[in-house]
């Protein structure tokens, strides 16, 4: 009897592993935190959000800030968590981005997943709009299997368009 | 020369006596093969290709090793066969024999000569016809016996075994070098290495690739690539580059990866292969193949 007991414990305690690392990252719930934090009233977009949200082998912040530096030399940029995000301000400045906002917080609206699928073998595209607006963004988050990684790798407009990366030319 | 050697061959039933030739002793061995013309270099050639190629296989040579060698002892038993052929004609002069038979040539004037083989020179003209078929038939084994392997292993270098291929293995080396602002990275290439059973390693293709700086570059040192772990299409930005998108782990630490270097210049610390998307690629399966087959890729890494 004991021994039936602590087998089927074991199996239960394998479950819960399996369901945790699962739950690791929690796409839907890390889109939504982000969304809510970075559009929130007087809102400062911040390195240590970035790094909180987005994939921590992007780089996305880091090509924006070696861009801004390679424009401006005599420009230097703190890595202090505290200091401006590019990535996370350009995308406030995006004019889809900037619509959905608008419409969220005059009907008091809420962000909701429309869509979501596969990009490669590594990631899912989660389609997001607001509650009464046709406006839609794309997060890009990363997915994948037996990797320690969670978080966003790349936004994208309505058109596949990437808001923070450049095409290469 | 060699027509009129050959002419003074006769077979046992043959006239003996023959008005306005000249006559020759096939006496020697040498006028024998001379008489054979092509068949000396011809027989010398076969055995000397066959023998060759069943000694290289010995020796342990595979493959067009094998057909290196065979051609070899094909040429040098030719060789031999027509080098034996000039030298029965010089062993044949002082063995000559002409006989006259007291007549009168009718219309030079000059003694008539008969034309003796060699078995009636050696045994007699009663038994010319045994005599014949034993000269022919030693005449035969004389050309075998002169072009034998043993003249071609004398006359000819010993083949040498062609070292064998062992394995392969990746080396990313190059220099540490300062991104403006940033911090440092290894600026380098991917090479891969084919190594041999004598010491050897050839170089069989090298990729530009960066270490870095965005992260730390990766540590110097022994890594491994495995089986299955790697794969195409990410999807992520950072791993594409001219439509090639991949990921390779490099163990011990899998955080690390090679893959296309792509969106911003340089990686977080994985090795960024920044090449055209067809040699990227090329990489990827040149892994791929090995890795399925042999189970374990070595990468060393030299900076």
């Amino acid at each position: 009897m004991k021994r039936t007991i602590l087998f089927i414990g074991l199996i239960i305690l394998l479950y819960a592993c399996v369901a945790y690392s699962q739950e690791r990252c929690n796409h839907e719930g890390l889109i939504m935190s982000f969304l809510q934090k970075i559009t929130s009233k007087d809102y400062i977009p911040t390195l240590g959000d970035f790094n909180e949200y987005f994939d921590n082998h992007s780089e996305i912040e880091v090509g924006l800030r070696d861009e801004l530096i390679r424009n401006k030399p005599n420009l230097s940029l703190s890595d202090d968590i505290k200091s401006k995000s590019l990535a996370i301000e350009l995308f406030l400045k995006h004019k889809s981005v900037q619509k959905l906002i608008a419409q969220k917080n005059l009907k008091n609206s809420n962000w909701i997943i429309i869509n979501q699928y596969a990009k490669g073998s590594a990631t899912i595209v989660y389609e997001i709009g607001v509650v009464g607006s046709q406006e839609i963004i794309k997060m890009q988050m990363i997915n994948w299997k037996n990797k320690d990684r969670c978080g966003i790798v790349d936004i994208l407009d309505s058109s596949n368009q990437s808001i923070l990366i450049k095409s290469p030319e | 020369m060699e027509r009129e050697l050959s002419d003074h061959t006769t077979i046992a039933g043959d006239s003996l006596m023959s008005v306005g030739f000249e006559s020759h002793v096939a006496g020697s061995t040498a006028v024998a093969l001379a008489e054979s013309e092509i068949g000396a270099p011809a027989i010398g050639m076969c055995v000397g290709g066959i023998t060759n190629l069943g000694n290289s296989y010995i020796r342990g040579a595979r493959g067009t090793d094998l057909l290196d060698a065979a051609a070899s002892g094909t040429l040098w038993g030719g060789v031999s066969g027509f080098a034996m052929m000039g030298f029965s004609e010089i062993m044949g002069i002082p063995v000559n024999v002409k006989t006259g038979s007291g007549l009168i040539e009718p219309f030079t004037g000059r003694p008539q000569t008969v034309q003796i083989t060699l078995g009636e020179w050696l045994f007699g003209t009663q038994s010319s016809n045994i005599s014949n078929i034993i000269a022919n038939q030693g005449r035969s084994n004389l050309t075998m016996v002169l072009t034998i392997p043993v003249i071609n292993l004398i006359s000819m270098p010993l083949s040498v075994p062609q070292p064998m291929y062992l394995n392969s293995y990746l080396d990313f080396s190059g220099d540490i070098a300062n991104y403006t602002g940033v911090g440092q990275y290894v600026n380098g290439t991917l090479d891969w290495f084919d190594y041999y059973s004598d010491g050897s390693s050839v170089n069989r293709g090298s990729w530009t690739a960066v270490s870095g700086p965005w992260g730390s570059p990766i540590a110097r040192g022994r890594h491994t690539i495995q089986n299955g772990q790697m794969g195409l299409d990410t999807g992520i930005p950072g791993y594409i580059r001219d439509g090639a998108d991949f990921y390779i782990d490099i163990f011990p630490d899998p955080s690390y990866e090679i893959h296309p270097d792509g969106n911003a210049f340089g990686t977080m610390g994985c090795i960024g292969i920044r090449e055209s998307g067809v040699r990227s690629l090329d990489l990827y399966n040149r892994i791929r193949t090995y890795t399925r087959r042999y189970n374990v890729l070595q990468l060393n890494v030299n900076y």
